[in-house]
This record gives structure tokens, sequence and C-alpha cells, in this order.
């Protein structure tokens, strides 16, 4: 059931993409870090979204509270933040950046939840089963 | 007529009715034909589309086929970068606005799917990166059917389809070609169709109403025709009833005309023997008188043969005088045949031999005032009876109205000869009227054909002019002859 609403609102980022994307983060990153609030830095222009739910916390600078970074472009983390959980949002970072443990992105129009299983294991972190189909390895 | 009138009527009704059906069934059949087309057009556009990215897949999957030379494309493409190199470029190079993203994806062991080659300039996917397809039934589907098929992203605002094209080799899909096409050019032309469409549906209302309107106007036509049948009918009718009683009243007022023309007659037969017995009134006396005095003298042995001679020719005399009376009277009033030439002063002298004693024993003044010399040909007789017509009105009212001092002027100047008397004139009201047949102000022994008998003979027979009015004592008859002389 859990599996089918999450395909739901999958498709519904697909009709809507400014509106779920802002819940869809809520929903990765809300069953996979049980922090509440979830403390996240942003490199790029993905605060905005961030800052509008409740379930973040958006900081400006890298501190040992941060849970998540998330980067939306291929630009060097901060050494404070170098061994925390990256989540990328966009294609390029995601690729440019080998320690994400995941990412969401749009791709030739299609919005993309991927996960790298190894990364996630070695950072302690798991996936819930209804996100298990978008682990890579 | 009437079936004629009735046939053409019936000939535009039914011209109607068929303009009408005919601009139904042509609305209907354009609009047909329209829809029609459009879809034709819409769907020719889609299946045009759809051929050339078969055939284009088609090529790809030459190339694809090639490159896995009869084993796994995954494990040739990982081991070749140049090959992979090589392939993209093909695809980068089938790239364009139209057809935005060229891909060929295939399946893991684990069922999901990864990117083999991608066509993108700006955001490359990497060689086996994980592709998480929208609508990944339609996807698995190729797999199962081994053949291509496209569907729509309705999720995108309707702009994208997406063909997915199976690449085989010994019967198995190695790969799947996938193209992402736009249909904004399918969907600017269905915009214009729908646009057409709407002008067509406004072109075809409008027909429709004009077809209504024709119905309406063709039923209110026929219901005008029928009633202008039914009137002209009636008058026809009204008219057929009308002549038969204009011919009833016509046969009537002949038989009148004749009873008052017979009364007419004997009144002046009246008026004539009245005026020979007022002129042999004095010569019978004399002669009355002069036997009386033969007889005398005979009786007293008086008379001699002298004297009897001396009065059997005075007798004489007068007996001629009696049948002169008479010869004048005759002539009086029997119609000219010819014209002849006269001057107002023998017209009017020889009217008044006539009518002066009857005058004079009434006590009416003649005053007569000839000054023309002028000489007309004309008919003597005729104009005779219209002067002593214009003297007996005179009269007449005169002796009606009972005038102190009667008199009747009569008088000639050039071509004019004007009656008046001082009767007091014609009332104003009845100007107009005096002229007409049978109108007559005389209380008894009106005919009302007098003054109109006058005119016809002044004017139609002698060319001349009757005309009448009033001056400060009573009236006045003009009578106006053009001068001419008898050849």
């Amino acid at each position: 059931m859990r599996v089918l609403t999450f395909l739901l609102l999958f498709v519904s980022l697909v009709l809507h993409a400014d509106i779920y994307t802002q819940k869809l983060y809520e929903r990765v990153l809300g069953s996979i870090f049980t922090h509440r609030p979830i403390v996240a830095y942003v490199v790029g222009d993905a605060r905005k979204d961030l800052e509008q739910s409740h379930l973040f916390r958006v900081v400006s600078a890298c501190s040992d509270d941060v849970n998540v970074v998330i980067v939306d472009a291929y630009t060097s983390i901060p050494k404070e933040c170098s061994y925390k959980p990256v989540f990328a949002i966009t294609h390029k970072a995601y690729q440019k950046t080998p320690q994400a443990f995941g990412a969401f992105y749009w791709f030739k129009g299609r919005p993309q939840l991927h996960f790298r299983s190894a990364k996630m294991a070695e950072l302690g972190l798991s996936l819930s089963n209804e996100l298990q189909r978008y682990a890579d390895e | 007529m009437q079936m004629s009138r009735r046939f053409s009527f019936f000939k535009s009704i039914y011209l109607v009715y068929l303009l009408a059906s005919m601009i139904f069934f042509l609305s209907f059949y354009i609009y047909k034909t329209f829809d029609e087309t459009s879809e034709e057009i819409s769907s020719l556009t889609l299946r045009s589309n759809i051929e050339y990215i078969d055939n284009v897949t088609s090529n790809i999957a030459q190339h694809l086929i090639y490159a896995a030379n009869g084993a796994s494309l995954e494990e040739a493409l990982a081991k070749d970068t140049r090959l992979r190199e090589h392939l993209e470029h093909i695809l980068e190079v089938l790239v364009t606005k139209r057809y935005r993203y060229i891909y060929v994806v295939d399946k893991d062991a684990k069922g999901r799917f990864r990117l083999l080659l991608d066509g993108a300039k700006v955001e490359k996917g990497t060689f086996l990166e994980m592709f998480q397809p929208v609508n990944a039934k339609r996807w698995l589907q190729v797999y199962e059917k081994k053949k291509p098929t496209f569907f729509h992203h309705k999720e995108v605002k309707g702009i994208w389809m997406t063909y997915l094209k199976p690449v085989l080799l010994n019967g198995r899909v190695i790969a799947v070609i996938a193209i992402d096409f736009s249909l904004k050019e399918q969907q600017t032309l269905q915009q214009i169709l729908q646009d057409l469409a709407k002008v067509l549906g406004v072109f075809i209302t409008a027909l429709l109403f004009v077809l209504l309107m024709l119905i309406v106007f063709a039923y209110i036509d026929r219901k005008r025709v029928d009633m202008l049948t039914r009137q002209a009918e009636e008058i026809k009718n009204f008219n057929i009833t009308l002549r038969q009683k204009v011919k009833e009243e016509v046969a009537k007022n002949r038989e009148k005309d004749k009873k008052i023309l017979e009364q007419s007659r004997l009144a002046q037969m009246g008026e004539m023997i009245g005026m020979i017995a007022h002129q042999w009134r004095q010569p019978i006396s004399a002669i009355s008188a002069t036997a009386i005095t033969i007889m005398m003298k005979a009786k007293m042995d008086m008379l001699s043969p002298k004297e009897a001679a001396e009065y059997a020719e005075k007798i004489s005399e007068l007996t001629q005088e009696l049948s002169k009376t008479i010869d004048d009277f005759r002539d009086f009033f029997k119609p000219t045949k010819e014209r002849k030439s006269m001057t107002y002063k023998s017209l009017v002298k020889q009217t008044l031999n006539i009518v002066e004693v009857s005058l004079h024993n009434k006590n009416i003044d003649i005053i007569v005032e000839i000054e023309s010399d002028v000489e007309f040909c004309t008919y003597t007789n005729e104009l005779k009876q219209v002067l002593l017509n214009l003297i007996k009105n005179a009269e007449d009212i005169l002796i009606e109205k009972k005038v102190e001092n009667p008199y009747i002027k009569i008088s000639a100047k050039g071509n004019r000869l004007c009656v008046r008397d001082n009767g007091g004139g014609i009332p104003k009201e009845i100007e107009k009227k005096i002229f007409d047949p049978y109108f007559s102000t005389k209380s008894k022994n009106g005919t009302g054909l007098g003054l109109y008998m006058s005119k016809i003979i002044v004017e139609e027979h002698c060319g001349g002019k009757l005309l009448v009015s009033n001056d400060e004592k009573g009236a006045v008859f003009v009578i106006e002859l053009p001068p001419s002389e008898c050849e």
C-alpha cells in the first residue's frame, strides 16, 4: 500500500512538478533520516523548496548538526560536511559526486530517483521497502 | 390566368423548398467532409511522423545489431568506447528540435532499465546509468511483444510522444531505441483545423439560419400569396357585380334621360306655343276688330266697296303677319345643317323677335347695346336657341324673385356677347354646377338641361366659350365666338 502511495506521489510529481518536489523530498529523506527536523545544508538553489517544509531546517553553514548535504551542482562540498551524507538533486551533480548516496533529478523529461546501496551502507543509512526498487546496486 | 399564377406560386414554393434542402444537405456534406478530412490530415501527419521515425530507428537498429556482433550489445559497448562514441554520434546527428531525445536502453538482470547510448548533447546520460521511464509498462510490453510502440506523454501538456523500437537479434530483444518527439507541429495543425472548424461551424450555423429564415419567409409568403389570391378573387367577383350594377344604372339613367328629354321637348313646345300666342294676340285682336267694324258697317249699309277692299287688305296683312310668326318659330327651332354667316346684331334681332313681346308683357325692359360688326360663320339657329335660353333664364329669375324694375341687358363688343340681368346673380356655391346636366334651381319646369346644352353648342359645336360671372346687379353670361367668315 505504501509502495502504491509512493508510486502515486511519483506519478503526481510528473504532473505537478513544482508542488510535489518538496513533498518528495519530505517523503524520501523523511524515510531515510529519523532525526526531526532534518538539518540540511544546501549547496545551490534547492534551499527554497526545503525552507518551505516543516520537516527540514535549512542551515547556512556546515556544522556537526547537519544531517544531510543537498547539492544541485557539482561544486566542492565544505570540509566540515565532507563526511556527511550527500543527496544530489541534479543529474550532473549525481554523476560528479561519487559520495552522494542518492539523487532525485529530471532526466529526459522524466523524474529519476536513484540510490547507491553501497554508499548508503557505508553511511549507515537504509532504504524503506517502498524505495528499495530505486537502489542502483 | 388564375391557373398560371397558381402554378408559378407553387413553382416558387417548390424552388424555396428545393433550395432549403440543398442548403441543408450542402451544410451536412461540408461538415462531414471537413470532419473526415481534418481527421485524415491529423492522422496522416502522425502516420508520416511515425513512418519517418520507424525508418530512422530501423537504420539505428541495423547499426546496433552490427555493433553487437552476434553477442551482447552491452558487452560490446562496454568493451569498445570508440564504438560507443561513434554510435552516440549517429544518434546526436539525428537529434533535432522535433526529435529531442534519442537514446538506447536495455534491461539488466533485475529487469531495470539502463542507458546504453544517449544522443543528447547536454545532460548526457552515462553508459549503464539507471533509467526510470514513466509509463514503464509500455516499455516492458516492447520486450514482451517485440514490436514497436508509441504513446503519448499526456502528463507533459500532451506535446510529447515516445516511440520505442525493439532491437531484435536472433529473436531476442537486445535493446530498445527510444525517441521522444514533439507533436507541436501536429498540434498547431490541429489548432488550425479546430479554428477552421469553428469558422465552418459559424458558416454552417449561418447557412442553417438562412435556411430557417427561408422556410419562415416561404411560409409567410405563402400566406401572403394566399391572401392576395383570395383578395383578387373577391375583387374579381366585386367587379363582375359592379359591372352589372353599372350596366343596370346606365340603362336606368338612359331611360330617365329619355323621359327628361321628352319633358324638355314638351316644355319647349309649351313655351313656343306661349310665345306664338303672345305674338298672335295683337294681330288676332286687330283682325277681330276689323271684322266687327266690317259687320257693323255692313248692317248699317255704311260699307262702301272701297272700304271693304281696305278692310280686306288689312285682314290679309294681319294674316300674313300671323303666317310670318309661324315661319319665324319654325325656322328658329329647325336645326341648322350648315354654318351660316351672321353678326351679333342679326342674332340678337332674330331672337328678340321671338321673345320681345313676351318680355314686354311681363314688364321686363330689354336694353340692347350692340357695338360689334364682327361676322361669324356658325350654326345660327343653335346660337339663337342659346341666346333665347339665356334670356328665358333671366326672365324666369326676374319673375320668380319679383325684382323691381327688371331688365335684361344684351350688349356686344368685338367677339363678346353679354347677357346680364338684375336678378341678384348666381350664388357662389352653385356657380360651378350650373353647367352640369340635370342641375336646376328652378322650382318648377326646370329640366336642368338648358345651360348644359347651351355650353355644348357654344363650345363643342361653334368652337367658342360660354362663361358665367356676377356683377353688382345680377348674373352675367358671356358668349365668346372665334371670328370667321363662310366661304
